[in-house]
């Protein structure tokens, strides 16, 4: 006994004094680590694979990855407050990554080899003072998600007017299924609502001799100028009369409905739509199959006129990645590395593949999406899409004023009129240039 | 004698220097710090310093104007130059250096706008009411139905609602009789007459299109009428917008389809009147509490009830059951639970479990609700803690005093109000205290259960506000204006009760 011990201790003893020689003959080489924070929290897992493989392709920088709450302003602000900002920020297209470049936190990619492999329609949003801010990663999409199962056990035709949604709204209630899921325990979701309606309508009626996204953007310019009316430019009540009609025709249950209580009411095919974004989609397949339900998912505009032009997608630069310029020449080199990585096949596969996320990249090779995707791409190039009217708004606006607002308004609160004054003012007062 | 000497110097050097200095660093900086931010307009992001600057900016304006060496090092230390971005970018600056940056930016008249001083316009903003009207009580009508919500929704309605929302309030002879119409009184309540409006809107819709020769049309003239029946115009209006369309006048449709057209369109407008006037009368008029008064709502019952509880389950485990050690563990419990966990699993009873035990399905989201289930979460999680305290309390009262006076005569009440509360009035002074400052600066409880809904369901008290000022809002010097403020209020409070309390303790 005495005697192992003894051999075990010289063991090691041995084996850190070599360890400690091997050390000191190699010089490991010096490994760069950077920080992420990322708010896509659905894509969280899967977003290891892409760094993992980024650092197989370029040996010795390391990203760790810190998840931020959705939208994540508020952290953000705490970090930059706190002079910790991260290498490489995740932030919504618009006025978050403008803020960002206002305060002198984002570095200028304009000469990034990777900008020009973005698809140009995207560079409106993280466009600042003619410099190109941060690297668009993703498309978003907002529209109607349906479950092809149910619309072919009923004999439904996909809807192209309003009309022809409430009959199919009325065919499945007719058949006890509740015609949209809902959310409504958490703001987010109905705040979209707000979005969708008013820039639809917004866009359909023209603005100031302009049409569709360009009406939404010059409106966006004349609030920030404070000389627009949120309220005015569209029929606010005929705008609400549509969201009760979306409201009355979703689940009882959607007030207490958080996030993954609405992918299982869809996903288990209590429901037969859900008004949401491209990122219910991948939640979504992942919840049939346990649920066992396995039907594919469909994809329509968001529908709201009789005339079948004016429903449209929502599609925007959704997410994208600004770089810090607090961060030492050598972090900001490895991370523009990492940008540039993301336009490479390999993690363009990933972020179609694992990610389920329009790549911003031009002709990214999309077969592997499932089929919603499709879905988007044939409605807009027959009828284009809408810009997001959420990201021109200055970001208090969008999180306390929208989305409290139409919170606020489905629990019977607020009408419609107090709703646009508090944007109003909520948008004169943040927007600062 | 020198011992002693020795021994207070060295409990002083040990103990009391440490502690000094640690209250100073954490305790009278941190608030000397607030307080200084509560005086800027800083929106929270805003860098103090510039986050990078241009290259002949920084060299002439900045650095050629510092004359103090260690100044200058301090600028090279935490500016790279970035020749290819024409800047001079900023490293990750925390600490103390922050503040000599500050200094030497503001001596050269480098101010971000977005960081200023701006004296004490946060707190006159405060108590002149210029701030969020949300923070203040108001009066607002709940509505009960919207225009756009469905016919079904209001074909019955009770005959209390009725005579309280339309009989008491409409003086409009034209609308009280409209209604009258629409309704007949059944047992049941008022219900709507089936032959009023016959079809469902969509299947109104849809035989609207089907009319041959309208074709487009239909659908302006739907919206025509809809608006026409939600601004309450007379019945006459759908002849006169049949009589404009572009396809009737072309003399396109044929005299059955004008009739048909007739009756549609008076159905379509009978509905839209109908929704009208009744998501117009009924609501229910509320008060909003606002931040402040739910924050004293919170504050008063969430004291009270740990109170009170905590006192008789203290009783309740002071006598001899068997089940004493268990109970005494199994109330302490939610207290080491984790918070989150906490609302998370009073989510679940909330939003799963009560609806299936009582049919009713709308309690988390209920404005009306909502208030009493963050006060009974707190409550649930915080009577274990005071009772431990009221236990000790209890079992500190002496067993002879309390014979002596069963033997002068003196019942269980007048025992309990003469000897008891007396004895234990130590420990009701911590509890109000401890319960006191806590209820008012609660935080987690109210934001784990409602991650982003509190603002519009009315739960925000004034720690989540100050939260969301400052972060949601980007309000951050008003926001630490409002926590300086908050600060003196619980002092002020808190001093205050224990003055009170302090002079009811009796000693033996």
């Amino acid at each position: 006994m005495k005697s192992f011990t003894k051999a075990l201790f010289t063991m090691s003893t041995v084996a850190l004094l070599g360890l400690g020689v091997a050390a000191c003959s190699k010089p490991a080489p010096k490994t760069i680590t950077l920080r992420l924070s990322l708010y896509k929290q659905e894509i969280a897992k899967q977003f290891k694979d892409l760094t993992d493989a980024f650092t197989a392709a370029n040996p010795g920088i390391v990203i760790n990855t810190e998840i931020t709450p959705n939208d994540g302003g508020a952290a953000q602000a705490a970090a930059a407050a706190a002079g910790k900002l991260p290498d490489i920020i995740q932030s919504p297209a618009y006025a978050a990554d403008f803020q960002l470049a206002k305060q002198g936190y984002a570095v200028d990619l304009t000469n990034l080899p990777v900008i020009k492999d973005v698809n140009p329609d995207l560079l409106d949003g993280v466009t600042y003072e003619g410099k190109i801010i941060a690297l668009p990663t993703d498309v978003g999409t907002l529209g109607i998600l349906y479950n092809k199962a149910i619309f072919a056990k009923y004999n439904l035709k996909v809807p192209t007017t309003y009309l022809e949604l409430q009959q199919v709204a009325q065919t499945l209630k007719k058949n006890k299924i509740t015609p949209f899921a809902g959310l409504l325990k958490e703001n987010w979701s109905i705040g979209h609502f707000m979005e969708l309606l008013h820039g639809s309508m917004l866009g359909a009626k023209g603005y100031d001799g302009l049409k569709g996204s360009a009406a939404i953007a010059k409106f966006a310019e004349d609030m920030n100028q404070g000389k627009a009316d949120w309220g005015k430019v569209v029929d606010l009540k005929a705008m609400f009369r549509i969201m009760d009609w979306y409201h009355s025709n979703m689940s009882k249950n959607a007030l207490n409905n958080a996030w993954n209580e609405e992918v299982a009411e869809f996903a288990s095919g209590k429901t037969a739509m859900v008004v949401q974004g491209q990122w219910f989609i991948n939640p979504t397949i992942a919840a049939e199959k346990a649920a066992n339900t396995n039907f594919d998912i469909g994809f329509f505009p968001f529908t709201w006129s009789n005339n079948p032009a004016e429903n449209k997608f929502f599609s925007s630069a959704d997410s994208t990645f600004v770089l810090s310029t607090q961060s030492s020449p050598e972090k900001q080199a490895a991370a523009e590395k990492f940008l540039n990585f993301l336009a490479t096949p390999e993690a363009i596969k990933i972020w179609t593949g694992e990610f389920k996320l329009v790549p911003a990249f031009k002709d990214a090779d999309l077969s592997s999406m499932p089929s919603a995707f499709g879905d988007i791409a044939a409605s807009e190039s027959k009828l284009g899409s809408y810009s997001w009217e959420f990201s021109l708004a200055p970001d208090p606006t969008w999180e306390n004023a929208m989305k409290n607002g139409a919170l606020g308004y489905v629990l019977g609160k607020m009408t419609p009129d107090q709703i646009a004054a508090s944007i109003n003012k909520s948008w004169k007062e943040n927007y600062k240039n | 004698m020198v011992i002693n000497k020795w021994k207070s110097r060295s409990s002083f050097i040990l103990f009391l220097l440490p502690a000094l200095a640690f209250y100073f660093f954490f305790a009278i900086l941190p608030l000397l710090q607030g307080f200084w931010l509560s005086t800027t307009n800083w929106d929270g992001t805003a860098p103090w310093t510039p986050a990078q600057i241009s290259i002949p900016v920084f060299e002439k304006k900045v650095l050629d104007q510092t004359p103090n060496p260690s100044d200058r090092a301090l600028l090279l230390k935490y500016y790279t130059k970035n020749p290819a971005a024409g800047m001079y970018q900023r490293h990750d600056l925390y600490g103390l250096d922050r503040y000599r940056l500050l200094m030497i930016f503001s001596a050269r008249g480098i101010v971000n706008p977005d960081f200023q001083n701006i004296g004490l316009k946060n707190y006159t903003d405060i108590f002149t009411g210029n701030i969020d009207p949300k923070f203040f009580p108001q009066n607002y009508h709940q509505a009960k139905f919207q225009e756009g919500d469905p016919l079904d929704n209001i074909r019955l309605i009770s005959q209390d609602e009725w005579q309280r929302r339309f009989t008491n309030h409409i003086h409009d002879q034209t609308e009280l009789s409209f209604l009258y119409q629409a309704y007949t009184l059944t047992p049941k309540g008022y219900e709507l007459n089936k032959s009023f409006i016959p079809l469902s809107s969509t299947d109104i819709q849809t035989a609207l299109t089907a009319i041959p020769g309208l074709g487009d049309a239909w659908n302006d003239f739907y919206g025509d009428v809809t608006d026409a029946g939600a601004q309450l115009k007379t019945p006459g209006i759908v002849d006169e917008l049949i009589q404009k369309l572009g396809p009737v006048k072309a003399h396109k449709i044929a005299p059955s389809g004008l009739v048909q057209l007739q009756s549609l369109g008076q159905y379509a407008y009978k509905e839209a009147y109908l929704k009208h006037l009744v998501a117009h009368y009924w609501y229910v008029a509320k008060i909003r509490m606002g931040v402040l008064v739910f924050t004293i709502f919170f504050t008063v019952f969430n004291v009270l009830f740990v109170n009170v509880l905590a006192l008789l389950l203290a009783f309740a485990l002071d006598t001899k059951i068997k089940s004493r050690n268990i109970l005494r563990s199994v109330f302490f419990i939610p207290n080491v639970l984790s918070l989150i966990i906490v609302a998370f699993i009073w989510q679940l009873i909330f939003t799963q479990m009560l609806p299936k035990l009582t049919g009713y399905s709308d309690w988390i989201m209920n404005p009306d609700i909502a208030p009493w289930l963050t006060v009974l979460v707190a409550t649930w999680q915080g009577v274990g803690y005071y009772t431990i305290i009221y236990l000790a309390g209890l079992q500190n009262v002496p067993q002879e005093l309390l014979e002596a006076s069963s033997i002068d005569g003196a019942r269980v009440w007048t025992n309990f109000r003469k000897v008891i509360l007396p004895m234990m009035f130590p420990a009701i002074t911590i509890c109000l205290f401890l319960s006191t400052a806590g209820a008012l600066k609660t935080f987690d409880i109210i934001f784990a259960l409602y991650p982003s809904n509190s603002t519009a369901v009315g739960v925000d008290n004034v720690v989540i506000n100050i939260f969301y000022d400052a972060f949601r809002d980007k309000h951050a010097g008003a926001a630490t204006a409002k926590a300086v403020l908050l600060m003196a209020v619980i002092l002020i409070i808190s001093g205050i009760q224990i003055t009170l309390t302090k002079k009811k303790e009796v000693e033996l």
